[in-house]
């Protein structure tokens, strides 16, 4: 065990100071934290701009010129924020000396058709629109409304509804915070990200020293286990370290952002998927680093590993690929049969604790078929690992790999 | 006392037979020479030693035990091909790979200070491996074998990339071990260092020993009845001399079956001849080797050995 635990401490000490490991674990949190910024000091800029566009269209009216001659003859008055011209031209010379922000063309037929067209200078912006679009609209509707006496009625047209949605189990629907899903898909990420990278790892440790030949040297003072076992450990650790600062940092940016925008202020992570989430994770590691560790020991080069490995890779990487149907319908029996299968489990169980519902039953079929897929995985990766790891100048074939398995 | 005894090892691959019935001990303290040529099942023979592979048939006892984890902290191994981490520091290196000896890395730092001043590393230390050129890295692929300080000792081609000096320093090195209590086995190329520090040797070809013992006994069985004489004369009536090669510089006597070197030089003292040099006519260790083995080499596994161009069996291969 101690020099399991040997190689394990050298593994995750030479890989800590990996440059693309240091880069990948800080780029995460600085991303964030430069988004954060970003968002807060651009986001600020924007706000301002539109504010005062807002005001500045407030403070002008909008102008109207009624061919119908129906708003005469309802009574219809212009107010502080409408002024009525009594032509298009009219109209549009108060419009270029900024004496109002627009114009309405009332046509002779509204009443039946509904349809006015208003003119500006230039485009608008967002927001801005809107705005002048509510202020016609609740001036046309206070007109219409002056034909009815009933107040209730007229109270119920200008809001016509309250709405309330109620789940049938009887609870109160909530209103989803896209942020609910957002967060811990984003994490899911993250954590699958670090799995490959720390597996990735493992097969480039084995395959370079079983290129340069140190493995000669190593199996000389343990056996192959011990090293399959130190290493996986040792990148295992590593990969934690990762997920500990990209935790940290998650924690961290999320607390600055929160304080930044109101939006995310009652934002929180459900601690049970977190835990989950690690249990997968560290499954989800200990699969792909033994297929990782046969694939360097099967291999003679670092390349040819990497092409062996991407066989299991793509294979993992199948949720990613169905990730519009996963979005459209999370319950579909595709996205369900690929959350037990062991290759895909880690990934797609993730993803689908991120954004919804899965049951107990469901997260312990798929923990058992992933363990019992560990089981497998290395037990055949520590019998190629022990045949194939000193072999030098020839890859296993799939001949050498069934007699490697069948092996005592 | 034995360090190893291997009592009837086979090692199968599928169908192929890597080593087939071999028998050897080797006594401690003793430098044992192990070669063959490439194929030969050295270096199976090697992992099973070091208990990385498992033999099919067959014992091994080493260092009085069967090989296991345990044995495996007494053994340090040179390997044929230079096996270090380019990326890794000097002496991170040593400290790692003694820890898997079970070394503790204060010992092993201490160590590891004593040896690379006696190879003269001692100022690269913090220098990575891939800066090293590669008789240095040799240099410190020997020390992380003996950094443990074990009992046995198994070098594959420790010479590999050395110039002369380098070589020297190493080979005395190797040489200083049994006096130490250490027990050697060295397989090289190299036949001149096997003929300097062997006591004994084993050769195999295809799997199987084809030559074992005493170095000194394995000579005299292939060596000619013969004389190398340096001097001046008519040497073809002297009793005993069947035939005389002139070789220019030297002569070779060709001796009857039943007379001897001493009645051959006692008969040139009496005839008054200056002798400048007299030597009984032994073959180079590379020479049996190549007789042994002979046919079923290849070019490729010719070794880059000094050749004796005095040597009978030389004569008799170049005819």
């Amino acid at each position: 065990m101690r020099k399991t635990l040997t190689v394990a401490r050298h593994e995750l000490f030479v890989n800590l100071r990996r440059p693309s490991y240091i880069v990948m674990t800080l780029s995460v949190p600085l991303l964030g934290l430069v988004g954060i910024l970003l968002s807060v000091y651009f986001g600020g800029q924007i706000a301002g701009t539109v504010v005062s566009q807002f005001e500045a269209g407030v403070g002008r009216p909008i102008g109207y010129v009624d061919r119908s001659g129906w708003l005469d003859a309802v009574g219809g008055a212009a107010g502080e924020d409408v002024r009525i011209f009594e032509s298009d031209q009219d109209a549009r010379v108060a419009l270029e000396t900024e004496e109002i922000s627009g114009f309405v063309i009332i046509p002779e037929d509204y009443l039946e058709t509904g349809e006015v067209v208003r003119y500006v200078q230039g485009k608008g912006i967002f927001g801005f629109d809107e705005l002048d679009r509510e202020r016609i609209r609740g001036f046309l509707m206070n007109n219409l409304l002056e034909n009815v006496d009933d107040p209730i009625l007229q109270s119920r047209l200008r809001a016509p509804m309250h709405l309330s949605t109620v789940d049938v189990t009887g609870n109160e629907s909530q209103e989803l915070n896209p942020l609910d899903f957002v967060v811990p898909y984003a994490f899911s990420v993250l954590l699958i990200i670090s799995i490959f990278t720390s597996s990735g790892f493992l097969l480039q440790s084995v395959a370079e020293e079983k290129e340069n030949r140190v493995v000669e040297v190593l199996l000389s003072s343990l056996s192959p286990m011990q090293l399959m076992t130190g290493k996986i450990l040792g990148l295992g650790v590593l990969g934690l370290v990762q997920i500990v600062v990209w935790f940290g940092a998650v924690w961290g940016v999320g607390a600055v952002a929160a304080a930044s925008f109101a939006v995310l202020a009652g934002f929180r992570i459900d601690l049970s998927v977190i835990f989950l989430s690690m249990v997968y994770f560290l499954l989800g590691y200990l699969l792909f680093a033994a297929f990782m560790a046969a694939a360097g020991a099967a291999s003679t080069t670092l390349r040819e590993g990497q092409q062996l490995a991407s066989i299991v890779t793509i294979i993992g990487a199948i949720p990613f690929m169905l990730a519009s149907l996963f979005f459209a319908n999370p319950d579909a029996g595709i996205i369900r049969v690929l959350s037990y299968f062991p290759l895909t489990a880690p990934i797609m169980m993730m993803q689908r604790l991120a954004i919804d519902e899965v049951s107990a039953s469901e997260i312990v079929i798929s923990i058992v078929l992933l363990v019992a897929g560990i089981v497998v995985g290395v037990w055949a990766a520590a019998k190629i690992f022990r045949i194939g790891i000193l072999m030098y100048g020839q890859r296993l074939g799939p001949r050498q790999l069934w007699t490697a398995l069948r092996q005592a | 006392m034995s360090a190893i005894d291997a009592d009837g090892v086979t090692k199968r691959y599928g169908h192929f037979e890597a080593v087939k019935d071999l028998s050897f001990s080797v006594q401690s303290g003793e430098i044992f020479g192990l070669r063959g040529p490439n194929g030969a099942g050295k270096t199976s023979t090697i992992r099973m030693l070091m208990d990385i592979i498992k033999p099919d048939a067959g014992r091994i006892w080493l260092l009085g035990e069967s090989p296991s984890a345990a044995t495996k902290n007494r053994i340090g191994y040179l390997p044929e091909e230079r096996g270090l981490y380019k990326g890794l520091r000097v002496m991170d290196t040593l400290v790692y790979l003694a820890a898997l000896k079970d070394v503790p890395r204060d010992e092993a730092e201490q160590r590891a200070e004593a040896l690379l001043r006696r190879v003269n590393l001692w100022s690269n230390r913090q220098d990575k491996i891939s800066a090293l050129s590669k008789g240095m890295q040799q240099k410190l692929q020997f020390v992380v074998t003996i950094l443990h300080d074990p009992d046995l000792v198994v070098l594959d081609e420790p010479f590999q990339g050395l110039d002369p000096i380098n070589t020297e320093l190493i080979q005395e090195m190797i040489a200083a071990l049994p006096a130490q209590g250490k027990t050697v086995i060295l397989s090289t190329h190299m036949m001149n260092q096997v003929e300097q520090l062997c006591d004994r040797i084993l050769l195999m070809d295809h799997g199987r020993s084809v030559l074992y013992g005493r170095l000194d006994d394995i000579k005299q069985q292939f060596a000619n009845n013969a004389v190398i004489l340096r001097a001046a004369g008519d040497f073809d009536n002297l009793h005993g001399v069947r035939h005389v090669n002139d070789h220019g510089r030297y002569y070779e006597l060709i001796l009857e079956d039943e007379a001897t070197p001493q009645d051959v030089l006692r008969q040139l003292v009496q005839i008054g001849t200056e002798v400048r040099e007299f030597e009984v006519a032994k073959p180079a260790l590379n020479e049996i080797f190549i007789e042994v083995v002979g046919n079923e080499l290849e070019i490729g596994d010719l070794s880059p050995t000094i050749s004796n161009p005095r040597s009978p069996i030389s004569k008799a291969k170049r005819a």
